[in-house]
């Protein structure tokens, strides 16, 4: 066993097991239990064929931290209803989103800040409604890659930090499988065929049918014609492996989401939308990769597809954002020579070209938000990269550079020169000290730039300033441990026009708002130790993540430094899941975190135009009560000679705690009416697979 | 998910239509829109339901986002008192004159140019400010400039802060919105027992487009729903467990600044 630690993930039986010292980049496992016809990976393409392995095997990342789970782990981790990213955010680092709602908050920075890769291209969002499932089938990825900060220059145009859905490595499956699964808010199945020997195919689709319990029974309370939260997802995937070991990846994944509230029209008494959200995108990536003689591994990805989020609220309040994107990335990989503790010298490289090309067109017209904007902008974002390794003995030096251009046919150009830098140093087998710096920068939004919509031709990007230093230590063959401290800098944030209308990701922006032009006035400091133990043996998997982290935000430079809005100063998870006889399986998982800090209450004025009241929020501000949960969830297997049946119960919310997750208001503003979190959930499904 | 928690919320019995302390009811505009530098008369409507008795002041400030138009770097003369005459008090209102050169010039503007003025009423003496605003101390100058900032310093039930604007436009007395009108259908007694409740209808007569919006208040018991869209509204009165004597409001409002304001006594026994 050689449990070194580049990543900590949580990994149980159904991973190959690591291979020995030294075999790492030539013995990948997957050739061991490849179908006789399937030719081994060439050498080349060890450093992402590993990708399975990041738990206990080592691969070269400039990450200082990179946090992977396999998909074997996460169908049965307790309170994550098998979802993979849902699984992230027990990790450290992630802050704890309210409601439980799809926003993935990464070290004391906004949401919007951090971005959703499929194979490192951009995807709209990572989640359905309501946070309950990633938008992409679990089945259909490899792994999960958590990057918190500190990545590579392959990835740009994001302030803070990373999911990458991964697909790859690809490879074929071993036999035709697939699977049928329900639960208590959807359906799923899966299908995976090899059509030759060199090609297969996958079909994925999944519907939520929680509206057709809801929604009845929200109309009955509402008096209102209530169509509950829907979604859909499909993925297809054709994959192709030619005879000299080159792969032609097609994968197409479609979501569609939405939510409405009927009412009767006053002036027609015909039913029409009070209330409507809906956000669909239809993405369809190609992927080519090949490696060439000297080693060097062609990779060639594009992604391109539709997108729309649409809000309507009546009478004749609307807003949509529909952005066409291509994105285009060809790379060049060279992994340095050996392992990082075999005492070589060498230099491996990285470098590439990743372009992205919009045509967005947005109109936001909700009266209550005042003016109205549209846009339709043409938008051109090239960048180039390049990452050299040097490898010197038990030493890793990855300095890395990327350029980004972005502009629009509006007028506006920026550009952004980002130098990152990576150090890694295995001083013992079981070890690994990681220290890196870097700039990550993010350009403004569209309308922000656009001059039709109040927007500043003269913004520039916003950046940041990543640092930070970890420590791995395996302990004997189960137990890994790992310390991770960061410090950054936010410059040059966009501040401006909070009373504009914008699509949210979750609870709507509470407190005093800036209402001034955009400007990039806004700094921030985020500070933070992370800590992961993770135990890991034949039976048991546990984990406990502990964050604590420091995040403020001053918008304007007379402005005063206050809380970061979503700043939880501790977050703990732990979770523990052990394999019992005859099938049983048995897990349970308790997370505590901090309350986030809000803005009380202190008087209100009205509006007599509209009728409506106004907040009037105090100068100091406050912090919600601490959150905590309790989940326990059981499973059972039972094994056929040709099909497997499981069924699980995952109580959420065990001890029916009441948590506090939202501060809200009475209509009128008179009262604070806190918004509490969901009761006792027993979610329950059951999986046939074949 | 808030959508939920918001649509959830709208439903029955609306604590928000309750008049728990001095309200700001309704500002009337006559007329309901003005040329530039037309003088108007903007009545003001003020619930006392404890009777302690009300001091409120207004002042002009047509805000395009720089601040108020009308500031004249100085509390003197900014502020007027409102003298209440039962619920009633009168204020003149004057759009700038500026306007003119802006309508005239053709000029497209992101907004319809308006005169704003803002009106606080508290009981009687909980807001220091209104003192010094009448007396010309400039202690409630910055009160004046930006009073939603100013009202973290006062006390949430008794003080009542309003802004109403006044469209601006060059259309003739006769092109000009007007105010709708509002009458109660049915003429019965609102008199209930504890626990009682009544519907309440309503019939609205307006001329111009769009949607009209009728929202209603009370001093006794609570009304549901709290707004109401169309030309019919029609709402509940709930009497709930307290007996005595209050007084319900209806106000509706067009969508090009027209308003009008219904109310009545009413017993719970």
């Amino acid at each position: 066993m050689l449990p070194l630690l580049l990543t900590i993930s949580l990994a149980l039986a159904q991973v190959p097991g690591p291979p020995a010292e030294g075999e790492e980049e030539d013995a990948p496992p997957e050739e061991e239990e490849a179908p006789p016809e399937e030719e081994p990976l060439p050498p080349e393409e060890t450093e992402e064929a590993y990708e399975f392995l990041v738990i206990t095997g080592e691969r070269l990342k400039p990450e200082v931290t990179e946090r992977v789970i396999p998909m074997d782990q996460v169908r049965v981790l307790p309170g994550s209803g098998g979802d993979v990213v849902r699984a992230v955010q027990n990790l450290p680092g992630v802050a704890r989103a309210p409601l439980g709602v799809g926003q993935i908050l990464i070290r004391g920075t906004a949401p919007e800040d951090s971005a959703a890769n499929l194979d490192g291209m951009p995807l709209p969002i990572v989640f359905h409604f309501a946070g309950l499932n990633t938008v992409i089938n679990g089945d259909s990825l490899s792994e999960v890659a958590f990057l918190p900060g500190n990545y590579s220059v392959r990835y740009g145009r994001t302030l803070a930090g990373l999911i990458d859905l991964r697909t790859t490595p690809p490879s074929l499956p071993e036999k035709d499988r697939g699977y049928l699964s329900v639960d208590l808010f959807q359906a799923t199945g899966y299908l995976e065929k090899r059509l030759s020997p060199r090609t297969s195919l996958s079909l994925s689709g999944r519907r939520s049918y929680i509206d057709s319990v809801l929604s009845p029974v929200l109309s009955k309370v509402t008096g209102n014609t209530f169509q509950a939260p829907r979604y859909y997802d499909v993925n297809a995937r054709l994959l192709h492996r030619t005879d000299s070991g080159e792969i032609f990846d097609a994968f197409l994944v479609g979501s569609s989401d939405a939510f409405r509230v009927l009412g009767e029209n006053a002036e027609t008494g015909e039913e029409e939308t009070t209330i409507g959200l809906q956000t669909r995108f239809i993405k369809l990536r190609l992927l080519h990769r090949r490696v060439d003689d000297r080693g060097v591994r062609h990779e060639s990805a594009i992604i391109l597809g539709p997108e729309e989020q649409k809000f309507q609220i009546a009478p004749d309040g609307t807003a949509f954002e529909r952005p066409f994107d291509i994105g285009i990335r060809h790379e060049l990989f060279k992994a340095p020579p050996g392992g990082s503790r075999d005492g070589l010298t060498g230099v491996g490289f990285r470098g590439g070209l990743d372009v992205q090309l919009s045509q967005y067109r947005f109109e936001y017209d909700v009266p209550a938000f005042g003016l109205s904007e549209q846009g339709d902008i043409g938008i051109l974002a090239p960048a180039a990269y390049v990452e050299p390794t040097f490898r010197l003995r038990r030493w890793d030096l990855i300095p890395g550079l990327r350029a980004d251009l972005y502009t629009t046919d509006q007028g506006y150009t920026g550009q952004a020169l980002d130098p990152r830098m990576s150090v890694l140093f295995h001083p013992w087998t079981q070890s690994r000290l990681k220290i890196a710096a870097g700039r990550h920068s993010q350009f403004p939004e569209p309308r922000e730039v656009t001059p039709s919509s109040q927007g500043d031709l003269g913004l520039t990007p916003e950046w940041s300033l990543q640092t930070g230093i970890g420590w791995e230590q395996g302990v004997g063959e189960h137990l890994t441990v790992e310390v991770s401290r960061y410090y950054t800098w936010l410059n040059d944030l966009v501040s401006g026009r909070e009373d504009a209308f914008r699509f949210f990701s979750g609870p709507p922006p509470q407190g005093p708002l800036d209402t001034g032009a955009y400007a990039n006035d806004g700094t921030g400091r985020v500070a933070g130790i992370e800590t992961l133990v993770a135990w890991q043996d034949d039976l048991t998997f546990a984990m406990l993540a502990a964050t604590l982290s420091h995040s403020v935000r001053q918008k304007r430079p007379d402005g005063e430094e206050v809380l970061f809005e979503y700043d939880q100063p501790l977050v703990i998870n732990a979770l523990a899941s052990r394999e019992l006889p005859k099938g049983w399986r048995l897990g349970a998982r308790y997370r505590y975190g901090s309350g986030n800090p809000y803005y009380p209450l202190s008087n209100r004025w009205y509006d007599a135009d509209s009728g409506d009241w106004q907040p009037v929020y105090s100068e100091e501000q406050d912090r919600t009560s601490a959150f905590w949960q309790l989940d326990v969830r059981v499973d059972k297997t039972w094994v056929r000679r040709k099909s497997e049946i499981s069924t699980y119960l995952d109580l959420q919310n065990a001890t029916n705690r009441q948590n506090q997750e939202v501060v809200g208001y009475s209509d009128d503003y008179y009262s604070e009416e806190p918004i509490m979190g969901l009761p006792l959930v027993p979610a329950f499904g059951v999986r046939v697979e074949w | 998910m808030v959508i939920l928690f918001a649509v959830l919320a709208c439903s029955g019995p609306s604590d928000t239509t309750r008049v728990r302390d001095v309200q700001i009811i309704h500002v009337g505009a006559q007329p309901a829109e003005l040329n530039p530098g037309e003088a108007g008369v903007l009545t003001v409507t003020v619930a006392d339901p404890s009777g302690q008795g009300v001091e409120a002041m207004a002042w002009p400030c047509t805000d395009l986002g720089e601040g108020c138009l009308e500031d004249p770097g100085a509390a003197a003369g900014w502020a007027q008192g409102v003298e209440l005459e039962a619920e009633d008090g009168v204020v003149e209102v004057l759009a700038s004159p500026t306007w003119e050169g802006v309508l005239a010039s053709g000029e497209e503007l992101p907004f319809e140019p308006f005169q704003g003025t803002w009106f606080l009423a508290c009981r009687t003496g909980l807001c220091p400010v209104i003192g010094q605003a009448l007396a010309g101390d400039d202690a409630a100058l910055d009160f004046l400039r930006d009073p939603t900032a100013g009202m973290v310093d006062l006390p949430l039930d008794g003080a009542s802060l309003v802004r109403r604007t006044v469209r601006v436009s060059q259309r003739t007395p006769d092109e000009r919105n007007q105010n709708p009108s509002i009458e109660r259908l049915g003429d019965e007694a609102l008199q209930l027992s504890t626990q009682g409740e009544v519907g309440l209808s309503f019939t609205v007569l307006d001329e111009s487009e769009g949607t009209l919006a009728t929202d209603v208040f009370t001093s006794l018991g609570t009304l549901g729903p709290a707004r109401v869209e169309g030309e019919e509204p029609e709402f509940t009165w709930y009497a709930g467990e307290e007996a005595g004597q209050g007084r319900i409001y209806a106000v509706v409002r067009d969508e090009e600044g027209g308003s009008a304001l219904w109310r009545a006594e009413v017993v719970v026994e």
